[in-house]
């Protein structure tokens, strides 16, 4: 029986001790399923980039598996050198935003060190301290002690286990779980706080990543719509330019529609002028018909002509004439028209042709008396002329003129009669009486009157005057021709002369045999 | 075991002089070093300090904090760390509640020191 009792007792003790070892196992594979499950939640809970909700839910998972009562989650700002409350489980106040500075209890402690720590006897380590506190105080040595420091979290905390949350050993936070009761956590709960730091440190890396990348992109749609503004701003300029611009065409188009018309009104009115100018000015059928080997070679720069040639017949006499008006286009037309009026009123009028020095005296005096020279003493304008006589009976050509010579060429040689120096329409007292050549002529002679716009017309390789030494070469060359040919040899020669020079000046050469 | 070595109920020390005087104190917390190894802090230059290293020698007695039970330790002090990972889980602790308390420029830890464990007695009730 002994030996029975005996046997029922060890055999109790192996089942109770098989039992303890179950128990164990069980327990053991309890937390590995929590274990497991915690992380499942946690991870799930990542995919989420609302960092606040993150840190939340690893706190509220690890209350709900591990029944882990208080815990928080501090980031670090290492700016500052303090970590800030960015969630918390179970404490009456959350305490977010709350700060710990490093080095300053066990979550700063963990921070300056970057090291885990597991404490169960908080409350007696403080109790010994302060005891040493007071006795400091006691003995007179206050004045090396401190202020007292709260913290965030558990005010009677006896167990804590505080985690560095780190990534690539820079520190971002710490997690922190905390109990009242003495030696609450094992080495067992330090393994899962450790885990979940991991994971928490991964969620705010990941999160801080995505709302630096936002802000990047934040700000880089502000620069673009601000760009986009800045360039409607422009378009809107542009076209306001555009139209402004639009606007200032349509105004010179109008304006230039109005030049045209005036244009047109000027051309139409000075076109209507020629015809007037060249019905006063004689026709030079009646001079052909006495001269027949003669020539007028006559070119107005402008419609309108400062040069004009004028004739007169009386009996066994012919007058001719080559003016030159200062001037070209309408100024000089409107001095031609005198000049041929007051020419007829001393030629044609009087009872017996006046010499030509007498006509230019007349014509002077005319100038004179019709221009008040009080009223125009800026006029400068004046003519020059050639005027000189044939006298058929005689053989002789009387010649006077202001500013122009008479040219004479017999047997290839030209001899040159001079004018005066004075113009018609230059009042000079002393000048009273004009020299007259009177010039016995032969068979073949031939005489050239002209004005100053042959020999003054730019062109040729160099765009020089052509002067009057190649003029008086060119009528040498053609001394033999016709007077015909010779108007023709003077058109030609100006044309390749001009080239593409525009013509200077209004041009007549008058020729004749007589 | 490892619970009456985190400091819920201080520990007592028994050291002897060089002539052998008897000293008791209580300490706060004998740190598990590792199976052979134990450590205590030296904060203060007090009389436990000064015996062990006299006569190294020593006996300790920690008390899980729930059950009560309690251990005899026959230790012996081997050398003095003020670095590497034991000293600085020290310091770390020592410097956490010293911060708080406003100690932290009074309360430094100056050295862990390591004793080798000769052996442990578990005690039975009322035999202590």
């Amino acid at each position: 029986m002994g030996k029975s009792k005996d046997k029922s007792a060890e055999l109790k003790g192996t089942v109770v001790k098989n039992q303890a070892v179950i128990d164990e196992l069980n327990a053991d594979l309890s937390r590995k399923t929590r274990e497991v499950r915690i992380i499942q939640e946690v991870l799930s809970e990542i995919v989420s980039l609302d960092l606040n909700k993150i840190l939340q839910n690893i706190l509220d998972a690890l209350a709900r598996n591990f029944d882990f009562k208080y815990s928080m989650i501090l980031l670090a700002d290492e700016e500052r050198n303090v970590l800030r409350v960015s969630a918390s489980h179970g404490y009456k106040k959350k305490g977010v935003g709350l700060e710990v500075p490093f080095g300053v209890g066990v979550i700063g402690m963990v921070a300056k060190k970057k090291k885990l720590m597991r404490m169960g006897n908080i409350g007696t380590q403080k109790n010994y301290l302060n005891a040493v506190r007071a006795q400091f105080s006691r003995s007179g040595r206050a004045e090396q002690l401190k202020d007292f420091f709260k913290l965030p979290g558990l005010e009677d905390v006896q167990s804590q286990v505080a985690i560095p949350l780190t990534t690539q050993d820079k520190l971002i936070g710490v997690i922190s779980v905390e109990s009242n009761e003495q030696n609450f956590f094992s080495a067992q709960d330090e393994f899962i706080v450790k885990l979940l730091a991991e994971q928490a440190a991964i969620a705010i890396e990941k999160a801080r990543l995505y709302t630096s990348e936002k802000e990047k992109h934040d700000a880089l749609g502000k620069a673009l719509s601000e760009l986009r503004a800045l360039n409607e701003q422009l378009e809107q300029k542009v076209n306001e330019r555009t139209t402004e611009i639009r606007q200032k065409n349509r105004k010179l188009e109008a304006v230039n529609e109005v030049l045209k018309v005036k244009n047109k009104e000027i051309t139409d009115s000075i076109s209507y002028a020629r015809q007037i100018q060249e019905a006063v000015f004689p026709s030079l059928k009646m001079l052909r018909e006495r001269l027949p080997d003669s020539f007028v070679f006559y070119r107005p720069r402008d419609v309108v002509s400062g040069d004009f040639y004028w004739y007169h017949i009386a009996g066994s006499r012919i007058m001719i004439v080559a003016a030159d008006c200062t001037g070209h286009g309408v100024p000089g037309a409107l001095l031609s028209m005198l000049g041929n009026l007051f020419l007829k009123e001393l030629t044609v009028t009087s009872e017996q042709m006046l010499k030509p020095a007498e006509v230019l005296r007349g014509l002077q005096q005319k100038f004179y008396q019709t221009f008040d020279r009080q009223n125009v003493g800026h006029l400068k304008d004046g003519m020059d002329i050639g005027l000189c006589m044939i006298d058929t009976d005689f053989f002789k050509v009387f010649y006077a003129g202001a500013n122009r010579p008479l040219y004479r060429l017999r047997q290839g040689d030209i001899e040159v009669f001079p004018g005066d120096r004075i113009a018609i329409g230059e009042y000079r007292d002393t000048h009273e009486h004009f020299n007259q050549h009177e010039i016995e002529y032969q068979s073949g002679d031939a005489f050239y009157l002209f004005s100053d716009g042959y020999v003054d017309q730019f062109g040729g390789p160099k765009g020089k005057k052509f002067l009057t030494k190649r003029f008086q070469g060119l009528l040498k060359d053609n001394a033999h021709c016709s007077m015909k040919e010779q108007e023709q040899a003077l058109d030609k020669q100006l044309k390749s002369w001009c080239g593409n020079e525009p013509q200077v000046d209004d041009i007549l050469v008058i020729g004749f045999r007589p | 075991m490892k619970p009456a070595m985190q400091g819920g109920i201080p520990s007592v020390v028994v050291t002897c002089n060089k002539e052998g005087i008897p000293n008791t104190t209580f300490i706060s917390q004998v740190y598990y070093v590792d199976e052979q190894h134990v450590a205590l802090s030296f904060q203060f230059f007090n009389k436990t300090v000064r015996n062990v290293r006299e006569n190294p020698k020593a006996a300790v007695q920690i008390t899980h904090p729930q059950t009560f039970q309690s251990w005899d330790l026959e230790i012996v002090y081997d050398h003095s760390e003020t670095e590497g990972p034991v000293f600085e889980q020290m310091e770390m602790q020592l410097d956490a509640i010293a911060s708080i308390t406003g100690m932290e420029d009074v309360f430094k830890l100056r050295a862990a020191d390591i004793y080798n464990v000769k052996s442990v007695r578990k005690n039975v009730k009322g035999e202590h």
